[in-house]
C-alpha cells in the first residue's frame, strides 16, 4: 500500500563559471514531503476501490505514481492549487494547507492528470472517490472541458449527469450539464 | 451494400463538392483552406478514385500553387508551413504534374521544419506573425514547436527516406509523445486517434514495429473508447463521428491483433452506416486552432466555435475529410479482410526507444515515516 520513495524537483542555487550547476536545493520542505508520501500510501490504499478495480491501465499506473512523477512544490497563477504538466506534479503552499483530506483528493486529481486523464476523468474519480470528504464540486471552466474534452477513462451523459467508466461501471456522481459558450481573436 | 459501392458514393460526394479543380474547407480567420485541403484530400483518395483526370487536375493545382523556391501554405496569402507541405508533396507522390527541382525545393522547405526528430509547423521567420499580425512582444511559441501530428504526416513522404535514420528518430520522438491514457497528442486536432493513425501508417511506410508499449497502450485505448456501436465520438458526445472513426479504424486495421478483429469489423459498420444520402460523411468541429502562444492546448480553458481565429474548433464544412478519411479507412478495411494488408502483423524490426537521460535536477528521496516504509516492504 505504502511508497518508499517519491521523486522530488531541485531548483539550482549556486551556478560556476563554466555555466553549470554547482548546489542545488528541494523545491520542497521536509513536511512537505511527508504530506506527499502519507497523501501516496492513502491514495494507493483506495486504488482497488472507488470505480478504478476494472480499469488496469489507469489503476496500474496511479500505483506507480511514486516512481513517475516528479513532484514539485511551487506557486502558480490563477488561484490554481495544483497543475500536472508532463512527469511533473506542481503543488502550491495553498494545497499544502488544505486539510488532510482535501490534499489528498487534490494529488489524487492530479495523479488521474498524471495518467491521461482529462478534467472531466480527474473530477469524475475524485468526486466519486472523496465524496465523503475532500472532493470540491467541478467549476464553471470545467464544464466546456468535460463537453469538448470527454473523458479517456469515463463515459458522460451531460443531460442526466450520469458518469460511467469505460469499463461500464457507474460513479455514484451526477455531473449535470449546465451548459457554456464565448469567442474571441487570433491572440 | 458492398464496400466498394460506399466508397464509390464518397468519393462521388467529393467529386460534387469539387471547386474545379480543387477543394475548400475549414473556414478560419484566414479564409477557407485551398491547398491544405486539396492535398490532404488527394493524398487520401488519389488511389482510390476512378477519376484520373480529376485527381490529375488537382495535382496540377497544387503545383502552380506552391510558393517559389518552398512549399505550401493553409490558403492565399497564408505563408508556408510544414503541414501543408507535407500533404501537397504525399498528394504528388510520383506525379508529373510536380517536377524534380520543384520537389527537391520543397522537400528541403519541409526539412527545415525538423527539430530534434519533430517538425514544427512554422518557422518562427516564415511571416506568420505578420499573417497574423502578431507584435514581436507577442509570442508564437505555441505554432513554431514541433507538433507530433505534423511530424506524423511528414514522415509519410519521401522527406523520410524508407527506414532511414532520420525517420527512425523521428519515429523514436512521436513515441516519446505518448501519454500514459495512450493518446498521441494533436496540436491541431480535436481527434485522439489522428497521430496514431499516421504514426502508425508511417512504421508500415518504415517496415518498422512499434515498441510493444506503445503498441498496448494505444490498442487499450481504442478498446476503452469505442462506443456500443462500434463507432467513436468526438469530445464527450456518444454520437459516432466519422472522422474519429475512420481514424481509429485505421489504427485498429495497422496493429493488426486478431484479438480486435470484431472491433475493427464493428468501426467498418458504424462507418458504413453513417454515410449520409448524398454519399458523404458529414464532419465536425474536428480541428482546432491553438492562439499562437499557446504551448499545451490541454491547458485552454475555452474554444470557440464561431471566430475562426485563436482558441477556435474549426468545422469540417461539407465533411470533405471526413469523407475522404471514411473511403481511406473503408478500403484499407476491406484490402485487410481480403488478406492485402497485414498492418504491422509482419517480422520487421521493432524500433528501439533510446533511454532517456537522468534529469540532473531530481532526487530520489526515501519515505521519512519508518513505520509506512516499513509497510512498503
Amino acid at each position: 500500500m505504502c511508497v518508499g520513495t517519491i521523486r522530488v524537483r531541485t531548483r539550482c542555487v549556486s551556478t560556476g563559471w563554466h555555466g553549470g550547476c554547482e548546489e542545488t536545493a528541494l523545491t520542497c520542505s521536509s513536511s512537505q514531503i511527508s504530506q506527499i508520501f502519507t497523501a501516496l500510501c492513502a491514495i494507493n490504499a483506495k486504488v482497488d476501490s472507488c470505480g478504478l478495480s476494472n480499469l488496469t491501465t489507469l489503476k496500474n499506473c496511479i500505483r506507480n505514481a511514486f516512481s513517475t512523477v516528479v513532484w514539485k512544490c511551487d506557486t502558480l497563477d490563477d488561484n490554481i492549487v495544483a497543475q500536472s504538466s508532463g512527469n511533473e506534479i506542481t503543488l502550491t503552499p495553498s494545497a499544502f494547507g488544505s486539510t488532510t483530506a482535501r490534499f489528498e483528493a487534490i494529488v489524487f486529481h492530479e495523479i488521474v492528470h498524471h495518467c491521461g486523464g482529462t478534467e472531466l476523468d480527474s473530477e469524475a474519480f475524485e468526486n466519486h472517490c472523496y465524496a465523503s470528504g475532500g472532493a470540491t464540486a467541478p467549476t464553471a471552466d470545467d464544464w466546456a472541458k468535460f463537453r469538448d474534452d470527454g473523458g479517456n477513462f469515463v463515459n458522460w451523459n451531460g443531460t442526466t449527469g450520469t458518469v460511467t467508466t469505460t469499463a461500464g461501471d457507474t460513479l455514484a456522481i451526477s455531473f449535470v450539464d449546465p451548459d457554456a459558450g464565448g469567442d474571441d481573436g487570433w491572440i | 451494400m458492398s464496400v466498394s459501392r460506399h466508397i464509390a458514393k464518397g468519393l462521388s460526394r467529393l467529386w460534387e463538392v469539387l471547386r474545379t479543380d480543387h477543394w475548400t474547407g475549414f473556414p478560419t480567420l484566414a479564409g477557407r483552406s485551398d491547398t491544405w485541403v486539396t492535398g490532404f484530400v488527394v493524398a487520401h483518395v488519389a488511389a482510390l478514385a476512378s477519376n484520373a483526370r480529376g485527381i490529375s487536375r488537382c495535382r496540377r493545382f497544387l503545383a502552380r500553387h506552391r510558393f517559389d523556391g518552398g512549399g505550401w501554405g493553409y490558403g492565399p496569402g497564408v505563408p508556408g508551413d510544414a503541414d501543408s507541405t507535407a500533404w501537397c508533396l504525399a498528394a504528388l507522390v510520383r506525379s508529373r504534374a510536380l517536377g524534380a527541382g520543384a520537389r527537391r525545393e520543397a522537400t528541403a522547405f519541409l526539412d527545415i521544419h525538423l527539430e530534434d526528430g519533430g517538425l514544427r509547423t512554422y518557422l518562427p521567420d516564415s511571416g506568420i506573425r505578420e499573417f497574423i499580425h502578431a507584435s514581436h512582444g507577442q509570442s508564437i511559441d505555441g505554432w513554431t514547436q514541433p507538433h507530433a501530428d505534423v511530424t506524423a504526416a511528414a514522415l509519410n513522404t519521401a522527406v523520410f527516406a524508407r527506414g532511414g535514420a532520420a525517420a527512425k528518430s523521428s519515429l523514436q520522438w512521436l513515441c516519446t509523445t505518448q501519454d500514459r491514457a495512450g493518446i498521441l497528442p494533436a496540436y491541431w486536432w480535436r481527434v485522439p486517434y489522428y497521430t496514431a493513425a499516421l504514426t502508425l501508417r508511417a512504421f508500415v511506410r518504415h517496415r518498422l514495429r512499434p515498441p510493444v508499449s506503445l503498441v498496448m497502450l494505444l490498442a487499450d485505448l481504442l478498446r476503452r473508447k469505442q462506443l456500443d456501436h462500434g463507432g467513436y465520438g468526438l469530445g464527450a458526445s456518444m454520437q459516432v463521428d466519422a472522422f474519429s472513426t475512420a481514424l481509429a479504424l485505421e489504427c485498429l486495421i495497422h496493429l493488426a491483433d486478431p484479438a480486435d478483429a470484431g472491433r475493427r469489423d464493428a468501426a467498418a459498420t458504424a462507418l458504413r452506416r453513417t454515410q449520409s444520402e448524398d454519399g458523404g460523411w458529414r464532419g465536425d468541429f474536428v480541428l482546432r486552432i491553438p492562439a499562437p502562444n499557446v504551448v499545451d492546448p490541454k491547458l485552454v480553458a475555452e474554444w470557440s466555435r464561431t471566430s475562426g481565429g485563436g482558441n477556435a474548433f474549426v468545422p469540417d464544412q461539407d465533411g470533405v475529410f471526413a469523407t475522404a478519411l471514411a473511403c481511406h479507412a473503408l478500403a484499407l478495411h476491406e484490402a485487410m479482410v481480403t488478406g492485402r494488408h497485414a498492418g504491422l502483423a509482419q517480422p520487421w524490426p521493432e524500433l528501439e526507444l533510446p533511454k532517456a537521460a537522468p534529469d540532473p535536477l531530481v532526487v530520489v528521496i526515501e519515505n521519512p515515516l519508518p513505520e509506512e516504509a516499513e509497510r512498503c516492504q
